[in-house]
């Protein structure tokens, strides 16, 4: 049949488009509060810059380190949700402000990633509003640890660190979603 | 008027000029963005000035920027002393947050002031197209082609089958590879599909673009080619089936009644009627009628001759 090849085609085609991870947004519940976040566009935004803040932060040790033993537990919603917007929190308000490069780009990929951070933190403390989003002892105590390590660090570098742990971040919350 | 005060309104006049010869150089007009299908482009007019090349430079400012970042610009880098008058600004406005935009015209070491948008620009603005869709049939089968429109963008194709508008079928197509599958159609049936352009970043949808018909391989046409192929088959089976018959005839004539050629030898010159009244003279020399009489006719006859 004259079709027969054409139809093979478009089958295995389309077959092989449902594997490929969907473009735009991820919707993310935490708890009753449904959070949409455009994690495709943050992932391409770091991928873009990574190699170049590799380069640049060189000081040693990870300051995502207190929350590793959280990473990989099953935590409550609501603890996820806090987690989340604790971190958002300290990226949009601490990190990406002293992020500046001599690279244009760089620049401009890093202020693509913080007002899509802005506005997921914005989504986020919606969540919080309706006391979705409350964090429990343990997560409150790893991140004022955090905190703690941020500060003594020289301001720059610190930032360029945290940057630089971003996709631990995204790693996280797309496999504890 | 004291002389301090003429002094101020001196120097208040030529303030501007001081700095950077802003008056010289007047800022770029109409300045706004252009945004079709997630692609975001910013527009203004020129600045003439006679015989020389004015250049310009974009930058935008995100409300990240605004809000954290003590309301810093960013310049975008491929138009830094650009002498078009259109930027593309798509990779730059990428998160879901309100823009502000802003350009300058410079020439030689004189720059201009910024002109900046009025209001905001947030990508879900954008205006949405309806897909340039083909709706195509392959033997059964529904495809539809669709106008590739770039990555953030998705189709939602409607189908049905004509005069079943209640019956409508829904596929997302999610990245376009020219040409999609649809359905199965039903022999010789109408089928229609109609699609929208859809961005789920921004949750919103085109207009349906028009609707576009084809009809499934019939039945007509299946009948046909299965009258043609049997008329074939007849004509060629009315050419084979006498030839056919010969054919075994002959063999069974062969194998059953061979026609036996005599040889040479065997053959006689003269005709057969000559050996046949030779021999029967020989025959009738031969073979004399003897003719044995019993002993009573034999005694009759001598007593007949004796008398």
């Amino acid at each position: 049949m004259r079709g027969s090849p054409l139809f093979l085609c478009v089958f295995s085609v389309s077959c092989w488009m449902n594997l490929m991870p969907t473009a735009g947004d991820r919707i993310f519940h935490f708890g009753a509060c449904r959070v949409s976040i455009s994690m495709t566009e943050i992932r391409a935004g770091f991928t873009a810059i990574k190699a170049n803040i590799v380069s640049i932060c060189q000081a040693p040790g990870g300051l995502g380190e207190p929350l590793e033993p959280l990473w990989s537990q099953q935590l409550h919603s609501s603890d996820r949700c806090c987690i989340t917007y604790q971190l958002f929190t300290f990226y949009v308000d601490k990190v990406f402000k002293h992020c500046r490069t001599e690279d244009s780009f760089v620049n401009r990929k890093i202020s693509s990633i913080a007002n899509s951070f802005l506005s997921t933190r914005r989504k986020l403390g919606q969540c919080r509003e309706q006391n979705n989003c409350l964090c429990g002892e343990e997560s409150t105590e790893k991140f004022k640890q955090i905190l703690a390590n941020y500060e003594g660090l020289n301001v720059t570098s610190a930032a360029m660190k945290s940057l630089g742990e971003l996709d631990i971040l995204l790693d996280w919350m797309e496999k504890s979603r | 008027m004291p002389p301090e005060l003429i002094c101020f309104f001196l120097c208040a006049l030529s303030a501007p000029n001081l700095s950077g010869g802003d008056a010289l150089l007047p800022a770029p007009q109409s300045i706004s963005i252009l945004s079709t299908n997630m692609k975001h482009f910013l527009t203004w007019s020129p600045v003439i000035v006679q015989g020389e090349t004015v250049r310009y430079s974009v930058e935008f400012q995100g409300e990240y920027e605004r809000e954290y970042a003590n309301g810093s610009w960013i310049p975008i880098s491929e138009c830094s002393l650009t002498t078009a008058t259109v930027c593309n600004l798509t990779e730059d406005i990428s998160a879901p947050v309100a823009y502000k935009l802003r350009v300058r015209a410079e020439l030689g070491a004189t720059r201009s002031q910024w002109g900046t948008t009025k209001g905001f620009f947030n990508r879900a603005m954008t205006s949405l197209t309806p897909p340039v869709l083909r709706a195509m049939a392959d033997g059964h089968h529904l495809l539809v082609e669709l106008a590739d429109m770039g990555p953030s963008l998705q189709f939602r194709v409607l189908y049905w089958r004509k005069g079943q508008e209640s019956r409508v079928q829904q596929k997302v197509v999610k990245e376009v590879s020219s040409v999609v599958h649809l359905d199965t159609m039903e022999a010789g049936a109408e089928y229609c599909v109609k699609a929208q352009t859809h961005v789920q970043a921004i949750n919103r949808s085109s207009s349906f673009s028009p609707t576009q018909c084809v009809r499934a391989q019939g039945d007509t046409s299946v009948w046909l080619v299965t009258a043609l192929i049997s008329s074939a088959g007849f004509a060629v089976a009315a050419l084979t089936l006498p030839f056919l018959t010969w054919k075994i005839s002959k063999i069974f004539q062969y194998c059953c009644c061979p026609a036996a050629v005599l040889p040479d030898t065997l053959k006689e010159s003269e005709p057969p009627t000559q050996l046949i009244l030779r021999g029967s003279e020989e025959v009738e020399q031969c073979d004399l009628k003897v003719v044995v009489m019993p002993s009573e006719e034999v005694l009759q006859l001598w007593i007949q001759k004796a008398l």
